[in-house]
């Protein structure tokens, strides 16, 4: 009885621990989500592929500075012609700032110009879990074997994007010319998400 | 017709008119507002905030934004270091944070220039990050104080002021000793007292440093020898090694903040 309990507690904490599944280094946590079109987007279809996650929530005013100021647009024309796959991936639930459907969510990035690949509808918030993605915007890395090399924020100052340090554009430059990425796991600013 | 289209977005907003921009108010309040030449005065940014909403400490936690002062003076005027109160935890969705509900008064030290005379207007802009469980709104607003030479007299908000003044935690290095030790995703705290019968109150505890200690963690002390000491799980951003922390420590009801520092030795 006492070896069964102390095994469930053992494996509670188990649980707990690879929960954080997200971890730089490690393979990142596959997902399965509908794009915009209702067209089913997969990691492991995009093996060989560098992959940005980009947390969207288009009400949230960091996130709109990052639209308005034409930022996050440029980084997804930028890059997408680099051959990087960029998913915005939208986690609000339904009823929460930032939520629409799908295709409203898609006439919204069209008028914000927003140039990624696709824009998930993780509307269950799975996938923000499994990254545990915190913020509007936050920005993950996935390079081409599949493994998470960048968890952490646009840049490093919310007031002023043309003389903040590109965190993330810095880190996916090192991706591409496979360097070592500086500051890997940082921490990112914005709007918490819309669980 | 079109005016109604205007407005009723706005309304849906949660009445920005009524309130501010930013779920925020923001004042300038001070003890006197006559002073003499070269002699300090004690002022306050006041921020009253909507009901249901938060703003952020010097330590915001995750997903939030600390309040931010500049100040505009005439030439010769010295400001001091604003202080922060005593802060609240809170989740904001699932992110832990510490900061402020309510009114929060933040308190300044002003000291006009030796030859002042006549009448002085200050100026300063405060920005900051309102947030509830829905939405996340920056807030941003100029305050202004006058001031004019003479003998101070107490205003109607000298009480506020000092009462705000004794939530600043107190710089306390010289009665507590803190020490920090790495020990893999954890940080050893020690608290070492000069005088052994100094106690600690230790009700409320806060790391002043971001990233350094996990902001979701609770942190208690417990006696040990001569001291106390505690285990908190370090914050998932000290990627490197830690290099100082602040913490604040307060009684019951906030009682008597203080806070200790401590820095790396290289």
């Amino acid at each position: 009885m006492m070896k069964t309990i102390a095994f469930t507690i053992l494996a509670g904490a188990f649980a707990l621990v690879t929960s954080h599944a997200a971890e730089i280094g490690k393979p990142a946590p596959d997902f399965s989500v509908k794009n915009t079109a209702g067209e089913t987007v997969d990691l492991a279809s995009l093996k060989g592929k560098v992959v940005v996650l980009e947390w969207v929530n288009y009400q949230c005013p960091f996130v709109k500075k990052h639209y308005e100021s034409g930022n996050m647009p440029k980084l997804q024309e930028t890059y997408t012609a680099k051959d990087v796959v960029w998913l915005t991936v939208s986690s609000a639930a339904e009823g929460k700032q930032g939520y629409y459907d799908a295709t409203k969510m898609a006439e919204v990035a069209k008028e914000q110009k927003n140039k990624a690949t696709h824009t998930l509808m993780d509307t269950d918030g799975k996938m923000g879990k499994a990254f545990d993605a915190k913020v509007t915007p936050h920005m993950f890395i996935i390079n081409k074997d599949g493994v998470l090399v960048y968890n952490g924020a646009i840049d490093s100052d919310p007031k002023d994007p043309a003389t903040a340090d590109k965190l993330f554009a810095n880190a996916l430059d090192a991706v591409l010319a496979g360097t070592p990425v500086e500051n890997a796991k940082n921490k990112p600013y914005g709007c918490g998400v819309k669980y | 017709m079109r005016f109604f289209l205007l407005i009723l977005p706005l309304l849906a907003l949660g009445s920005p008119i009524a309130s501010g921009k930013g779920h925020a108010r923001v004042d300038w309040i001070a003890m006197s507002k006559s002073c003499l030449p070269g002699k300090p005065v004690e002022t306050a940014v006041r921020m009253v905030i909507d009901p249901g909403w938060h703003t952020y400490w010097i330590n915001p936690g995750e997903g939030g934004m600390k309040t931010t002062f500049e100040w505009k003076l005439p030439d010769g005027w010295k400001v001091g270091e604003i202080g922060s109160p005593l802060p609240k935890r809170f989740l904001t969705g699932d992110l832990p944070g510490f900061g402020y509900e309510g009114t929060v008064l933040f308190p300044l030290g002003i000291t006009p220039p030796a030859d002042f005379s006549g009448t002085a207007t200050l100026s300063g802009t405060v920005s900051w990050l309102a947030c509830n469980d829905g939405a996340c709104v920056p807030g941003e607003s100029e305050v202004t104080l006058q001031l004019s030479a003479g003998p101070p007299a107490p205003t109607g908000e000298a009480g506020l002021i000092e009462t705000a003044l004794a939530k600043v935690p107190s710089a306390s290095d010289t009665n507590y000793k803190l020490h920090l030790v790495e020990d893999g995703n954890f940080l050893k705290l020690r608290i070492e007292p000069s005088d052994k019968t100094t106690p600690l109150l230790q009700t409320h505890a806060f790391p002043a440093t971001p990233d350094v200690i996990d902001a979701a963690a609770e942190i208690r002390f417990a006696t040990d020898g001569g001291g106390w000491s505690a285990r908190v799980p370090k914050s998932e951003y000290a990627t490197r090694p830690i290099e100082k922390l602040a913490l604040v420590l307060a009684g019951p009801d906030g009682v008597s903040p203080i806070s200790l520092s401590w820095q790396k030795s290289h």
